[in-house]
């Protein structure tokens, strides 16, 4: 590094740009470009300056030089969770009867929302496709591109919040009383039933289970199961 | 049982033998190294014969794949000529506005968008495995030093084959003449001519080294005088390209075929260039005309699967496409690509069931041809969209059923609105290709086939480019005719001859098979260096090659799409630029190069950033400075 004066004032690791990776930020950064809006009616003189029409995403070029470039790029926040939290606890009541709960959350990562851009929209006339708002002259939306819209195809995206809380787990069980017991002739008897994998609650995403998302293929479906369990143990 | 157990062994030895276990084990250092007993590195299998060829294969592989996918690279070559243009109108992607669509930092090898970088990257690669076999040579025994020249040409003409292809599209580029052993991140571009004189003399070796005795599929001694004559064309070295032409077509081991031979010799219905071009004659011992091309079969699967060429869906409009499809007059739909049985027509298997990615411009598809007794052209051949009949069975009863497709109406309304996608024309004879996985699938779509790298006709216009640089134009039409005789057009007179009808025969004989960028490129680049005039009296300078070239001003004035504003349904409108004589080189690479620095080209984000190219290749065969 040099001071104004041309002198070495310290030294620094090149950063690995081809990686993404840069000296003082987390190996997870984002780096891409900003997307800032989707291009109105309006600004369609503008758009036509980056080959673009209304609808199509609005990039930011920070330097104002009609390319989108490493120039422009900024740091956008980050692919993992900056915390995570669990919360788990169990109830007895009634004397019988028991109940628990396993929430969970992941906090502050983002993901790249392809699908708001309407790239490749399927062939409408003939198949279906997700219902995911899009950009139209009477829908002047700044958050969803119009149908088959032009991205540049530089990989500049809608990033998205991929924060939730997750009610992992609910279970409720019920002992059956002696009394009771006695009657069928059984020495003890418990019933249960849990749901695994109940909701969640995620703010900012609308595509899928946020946490099944994969970076690898941010566009492909990625949902979960949810699983009921009725349980009957006994003990003769 | 566990109280067996600790009976036995008291639990006090237990804890011994663990503490030992950590105390008094241990290794030297020595221990830790790895010793594979059996691996495929390249100091294992590179040692003899077997091992170089199996190096070499690896080469030999990755030539074939520039025709093999949905959207094949050789496409994205074509595009960035006269030839045709992208057709894809249901997405947004494709590479139709080249001022906006290839940037250095676009996604250019997908099937969506461009091949461009798939050049860049495949190459690189093929010259990576090439530099291990040559690197290596000495190090590995052989019977005879005959043996181990011909693998060392071999080798040597991989290299040179992408380092050309790389030079020509990409315009200075990083050398590597050498195996490299750990990353690279100080490399810096050299002269493109610098790199093409390597090539000169790499291959005047080379030819000299390839044995006349390889298999098909290897490299032949032809293959190595060809690609010589068009390094030297690109050089300016106009005697030297004949004279290396000349190696080949003296041989006496190539012949252009002009009877009918192979597969389909027995039917009557078909002529020679339909032989020539059957997948299985490609590569058939009585095919005398090829110099290179290579083997893929459907047989060999297991080695690669799901390779297939798909030729047919990248080359035949989307005569099937549902949307905006082609109507009968009285607007219903007209094709079916359903699966049908005779009498109903097949079309799919017949033809097979194209997705209109290439569109032929009118040039291609009318303009440059000129003798109706052209086989390359006849009907049988060459199909016409009006050559189709409306096939779809729903029809029947309707006085259109099985009459010929139509384009208008009786009141001259439009029958087909997306006339880029499901309107044209093509060489069924070139395109099509058998797909014996898929004789019943709904979609027949082209399997594994051989495909022409080079062969003698090439050659003949090779000379007759070099005839012409030298103001030769009898000799350049005598080797001109030898190609058109051959498929039956009428001979052209030395007067008609110059470097529009060379181009124009190159057009006619080798759509489908050549990289037509490459080859405009060069042709333009000639142009700059020797200062001759083009057919219009323009001249064009290398130092503004990006400016003012021939390449953009044949493709504007031979073509009918970049030239008038034409706009695909998807909203995008045909342009392309000079400065595309040059493909972009990509950012991520110029990035990774993070100590040295690989020049962009002119038109590009980042050219501003360039320094002076290098204008030599260091001894130690890295681009590198130190």
């Amino acid at each position: 590094m040099l001071d104004d004066n041309g002198h070495v004032i310290g030294r620094k690791e090149k950063d690995d740009v081809k990686n993404e990776w840069f000296i003082g930020h987390d190996i997870n950064s984002i780096w891409s470009y900003k997307v800032i809006g989707v291009w109105q009616e309006n600004e369609a003189g503008q758009a036509a300056e980056y080959g673009q029409r209304p609808g199509d995403i609005k990039i930011k070029d920070a330097d104002n030089n009609k390319y989108f470039d490493n120039a422009d790029k900024e740091f956008l926040g980050y692919t993992t969770p900056r915390f995570r939290w669990t919360l788990r606890n169990e109830f007895t009541f009634l004397r019988n009867w028991s109940a628990s709960f396993l929430l969970y959350s992941y906090w502050g990562h983002k993901a790249p929302f392809q699908r708001a851009k309407h790239f490749e929209a399927g062939t409408l006339t003939k198949t279906n496709y997700f219902k995911i708002p899009y950009w139209t002259a009477e829908n002047p939306t700044n958050q969803y591109a119009r149908l088959y819209s032009d991205d540049k195809n530089i990989g500049a995206n809608f990033y998205r919040d991929l924060s939730f809380i997750r009610l992992d787990n609910i279970s409720i069980g019920y002992a059956v009383p002696g009394k009771l017991l006695n009657k069928i002739g059984l020495m003890q008897m418990n019933l249960s039933f849990s749901v695994k994998n109940v909701g969640f609650w995620a703010p900012d995403w609308e595509f899928y289970d946020p946490e099944a998302f994969n970076p690898a293929s941010p566009d492909a479906v990625s949902s979960s199961s949810r699983t009921y369990t009725f349980g009957v143990n006994f003990t003769l | 049982m566990f109280h067996l157990f600790r009976n036995y062994i008291p639990m006090k030895k237990i804890y011994m033998i663990l503490v030992s276990c950590f105390m008094l084990s241990g290794c030297n250092e020595s221990w830790l190294t790895p010793d594979p007993l059996s691996f495929y590195s390249p100091g294992n299998t590179l040692i003899d014969k077997e091992g170089m060829l199996s190096a070499l294969t690896s080469c030999d592989r990755l030539l074939r794949e520039e025709f093999i996918g949905q959207h094949c690279p050789l496409l994205t070559a074509m595009i960035f000529s006269e030839l045709c243009v992208l057709g894809t109108t249901d997405i947004s992607g494709p590479a139709q506005n080249m001022n906006e669509k290839i940037l250095p930092n676009s996604n250019n090898n997908w099937d969506q968008t461009n091949r461009v970088f798939w050049y860049w990257e495949y190459d690189m690669l093929g010259i990576r495995y090439a530099n291990t076999v040559i690197t290596r040579i000495d190090h590995a025994r052989f019977d005879s030093e005959e043996e181990k020249n011909n693998i060392l040409g071999m080798a040597l003409w991989h290299r040179a084959f992408r380092y050309y292809r790389l030079c020509l599209s990409f315009n200075d580029i990083p050398a590597v003449f050498t195996e490299v052993y750990s990353p690279v991140t100080n490399l810096y571009s050299v002269e493109r001519d610098v790199i093409l004189k390597r090539l000169k003399s790499d291959m005047e070796l080379a030819a000299g080294y390839v044995s006349e005795q390889n298999y098909r599929g290897q490299i032949s001694k032809g293959a190595c005088y060809h690609l010589l004559a068009k390094i030297c064309l690109a050089l300016g070295n106009f005697d030297d390209a004949i004279k290396a032409a000349e190696a080949v077509i003296n041989s006496g081991q190539y012949a252009l075929m002009t009877s009918r031979f192979g597969v389909d010799a027995n039917d009557e219905t078909k002529n020679v260039l339909w032989d020539i071009h059957r997948p299985l004659n490609k590569n058939h011992p009585d095919n005398k005309e090829v110099l290179l091309a290579t083997i893929d079969r459907y047989e060999y699967q297991i080695a690669k699967p799901s390779s297939l060429s798909l030729f047919m869906r990248n080359f035949v409009p989307f005569w099937a496409n549902t949307t905006n499809r082609i109507q009968t007059p009285d607007g219903q739909p007209g094709m079916s690509d359903k699966r049908l049985t005779p009498p109903e027509l097949d079309y799919n298997g017949i033809y097979g069931r194209g997705i209109g990615r290439c569109r032929l411009t009118w040039y291609t598809s009318n303009e440059v041809w000129d003798d109706p007794n052209d086989l390359r052209h006849a009907p049988g051949n060459w199909m016409r969209m009006e050559d189709l009949l409306y096939n779809n069975p729903d029809l029947k009863g309707s006085p259109y059923y099985h009459q010929p497709v139509r384009l208008w109406g009786d009141n001259h309304q439009l029958l087909c609105i997306d006339t880029l996608r499901n309107w044209g024309e093509w060489g069924h004879y070139k395109v099509y290709m058998e797909d014996p996985d898929n004789v019943t699938a709904t979609q027949y779509n082209g399997g594994q086939a051989d495909m022409y790298i080079m062969r003698l006709a090439e050659t003949y216009l090779l000379r007759a480019e070099a005839y012409l640089w030298k103001d030769d134009p009898a000799a350049a039409a005598k080797d001109i005719n030898a190609v058109r005789m051959r498929a039956g057009a009428a001979p052209l007179a030395s007067a008609e001859v110059n470097m529009e009808t060379l181009l124009d025969e190159r057009t006619r004989e080798l759509l489908y098979e050549e990289n037509r960028k490459v080859e405009l490129t060069r042709i333009a680049l000639i142009y700059a260096k020797t200062g001759k005039p083009d057919y219009r009296g323009r001249t064009y300078l290398t130092e503004t090659i990006s400016k003012e070239n021939y390449f953009y001003n044949r493709i504007m004035e031979r073509g009918n799409f970049y030239n008038k504003g034409v706009k695909a349904l998807n909203g995008a409108e045909f342009k392309i630029s000079p400065y595309h004589i040059w493909w972009p080189i990509p950012q991520n690479d110029i990035d990774g190069n993070s100590s040295g620095r690989i020049n962009q080209n002119e038109g590009y984000t980042g050219f501003e950033l360039n320094i002076k190219p290098l204008s030599e290749i260091p001894a130690s065969g890295i681009s590198t400075k130190d």
